[in-house]
């Protein structure tokens, strides 16, 4: 299955923030939306990236102390 | 002499003319609340309320988002500010009060021996004393010396086995003396002791940064050094702080694990409960980043308005008897014979449009180490606004109340 995106989702939105200007500040685009109901219950969004960035995020944010809940690619 | 003029001058112009038009109002109590606040501040807060008021953390939609924002720049900032590289140990309360609340709280869980000293403002000595009352404590106010200064010594000798918690007021409100934190700090970590500070009054003014300082915990107040808005505050945490040991006073909506009835366990969530003052957090932004670039116009300005009044109160104030010291930070206590301080603020107001604040400014304990207890002083206390033309004004106001009183025979 090929996929397009990858939703990385955080336990509360002030994780979900620093993670967003974590990755502005280097330059990786990203996109806050809405966490899907069916994906989890959190109210609140989420980080919309490309699939192909979701690594360097990964690594980035795992770098940063970022704690991360899961990642969901779509 | 250097005055540093360059803090009021991109804020004088707009500051001056709305207190030109209440009459001259001259404002000496900046302790307990900072006034005016820079433009900025106040733009901050209208602009949350107006543009982005919506509810942080909690729903999808990006109005949502833009509020969720400035709590992390706020949260960030204040981070930066205190020496902290993880912005989630930045916890937001209402004031300093709420936030020494569920520190001191939060840890005296157990048994165990405290100790503070005798220049704590009541937001620390009255929840320890409910302790003390309750049996749960052992609690030693040491005494410092003649200014309340405490040193290490005093702590060695204090220590008990049991001894958990330290507790600092950084700086006096009463008289603008200063604890030397970090030597306690380093102390305290060297004996396992965990420390908080107060930094109501020294956050803007003097530099704390928890890892060089060893400090464990502050409590700031958003509203006076910090020049925001009333009703913002919190705590900040080292970055090696278990905030385990913490227990939350409150639980309940955070935004988050919204399926789940347990409490999140995570920072800064744990402590949040309930919808943050957003716009007090935007106006607190703008005070950090005003604080930030004046930092040293503002210590500056502080000391010599302080040195200013002093040295020509006692020139020419007959019967003053100040409590502060020349080295003092825009805190100032001072007592006139044969006047009572109330008679002296209520005067000082509605005569001369001048606001000072009397009697024992939330610290018994202050006053009864400085001999005060229990009429209290008169402070005057100093922001970035004030000007030394107005420190002669008010030494005249003073002067003439002085003339009055031995032609009255008050
Ligand atoms: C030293 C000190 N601690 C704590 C406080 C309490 O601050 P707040 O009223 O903002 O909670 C004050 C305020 O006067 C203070 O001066």
């Amino acid at each position: 299955m090929e996929f397009n995106h990858s939703l990385i989702l955080f336990y509360s939105s002030n994780y979900t923030m620093w993670a967003n200007n974590v990755l502005q500040d280097d330059g990786i685009i990203c996109k806050l939306v809405a966490v899907p109901r069916e994906i989890s219950s959190n109210c609140g969004h989420c980080i919309k990236i490309e699939f192909a960035l979701k690594e360097k995020a990964h690594e980035l944010l795992t770098r940063k102390h970022v704690k991360i809940d899961r990642i969901v690619d779509i | 002499m250097y005055f540093g003029f360059l803090i009021s001058d991109q804020y004088k112009v707009s500051v001056m003319k709305k207190l030109e038009s209440q009459n001259n109002l001259i404002y000496f109590d900046n302790a307990a609340t900072t006034f005016p606040k820079p433009e900025t501040v106040i733009e901050a807060v209208v602009e949350c309320m107006r543009m982005y008021g919506a509810n942080p953390g909690r729903s999808g939609h990006w109005l949502s988002v833009k509020a969720s924002d400035i709590v992390f720049k706020t949260r960030l900032a204040l981070a930066n500010l205190f020496g902290v590289s993880n912005p989630m140990h930045v916890v937001f309360e209402s004031n300093a009060t709420s936030a020494l609340n569920l520190a001191i709280k939060g840890l005296l869980s157990g048994k165990g021996h405290v100790m503070t000293t005798s220049i704590e403002h009541n937001s620390t000595i009255r929840p320890l004393h409910r302790f003390e009352k309750d049996g749960v404590i052992i609690l030693d106010i040491l005494e410092g010396d003649s200014r309340g200064v405490v040193s290490v010594s005093e702590f060695k000798k204090a220590k008990k086995n049991n001894s958990k918690l330290v507790v600092i007021n950084h700086m006096s409100n009463v008289t603008g003396v200063v604890q030397p934190i970090r030597e306690i700090g380093k102390w305290c970590r060297e004996n396992n002791i965990i420390s908080i500070v107060d930094c109501s009054q020294s956050a803007g003014v003097i530099d704390i940064d928890l890892k060089k300082d060893f400090i464990d915990i502050v409590a700031f107040t958003g509203h006076k050094g910090l020049y925001g808005p009333m009703g913002i505050g919190g705590l900040v945490l080292s970055d090696s702080f278990d905030y385990r040991m913490i227990k939350p006073l409150k639980e309940g909506g955070t935004g988050s694990l919204s399926d789940e009835i347990n409490h999140p366990c995570f920072l800064p969530d744990i402590f949040e409960s309930g919808t943050l003052n957003v716009p007090g957090i935007a106006g607190l932004l703008k005070g950090i980043e005003y604080v930030t670039e004046f930092r040293e116009e503002i210590e500056t300005k502080k000391r010599e308005l302080s040195r200013y009044f002093i040295a020509k109160a006692l020139k020419k104030v007959e019967g003053i008897k100040i409590y502060s010291g020349m080295d003092s930070l825009g805190v100032i206590s001072f007592t006139i014979k044969g006047l009572s301080p109330s008679h002296i603020t209520n005067i000082l107001s509605e005569n001369y449009n001048i606001m000072s604040r009397q009697g024992l400014h939330c610290s018994p304990l202050s006053h009864r180490k400085i001999g005060t207890f229990p009429e209290g002083t008169v402070r005057f206390s100093f922001g970035v606004f004030n000007t030394t033309k107005e420190i002669d004004i008010a030494i005249k106001c003073l002067n003439k109340l002085v003339k009055e009183k031995s032609k009255n025979g008050v």
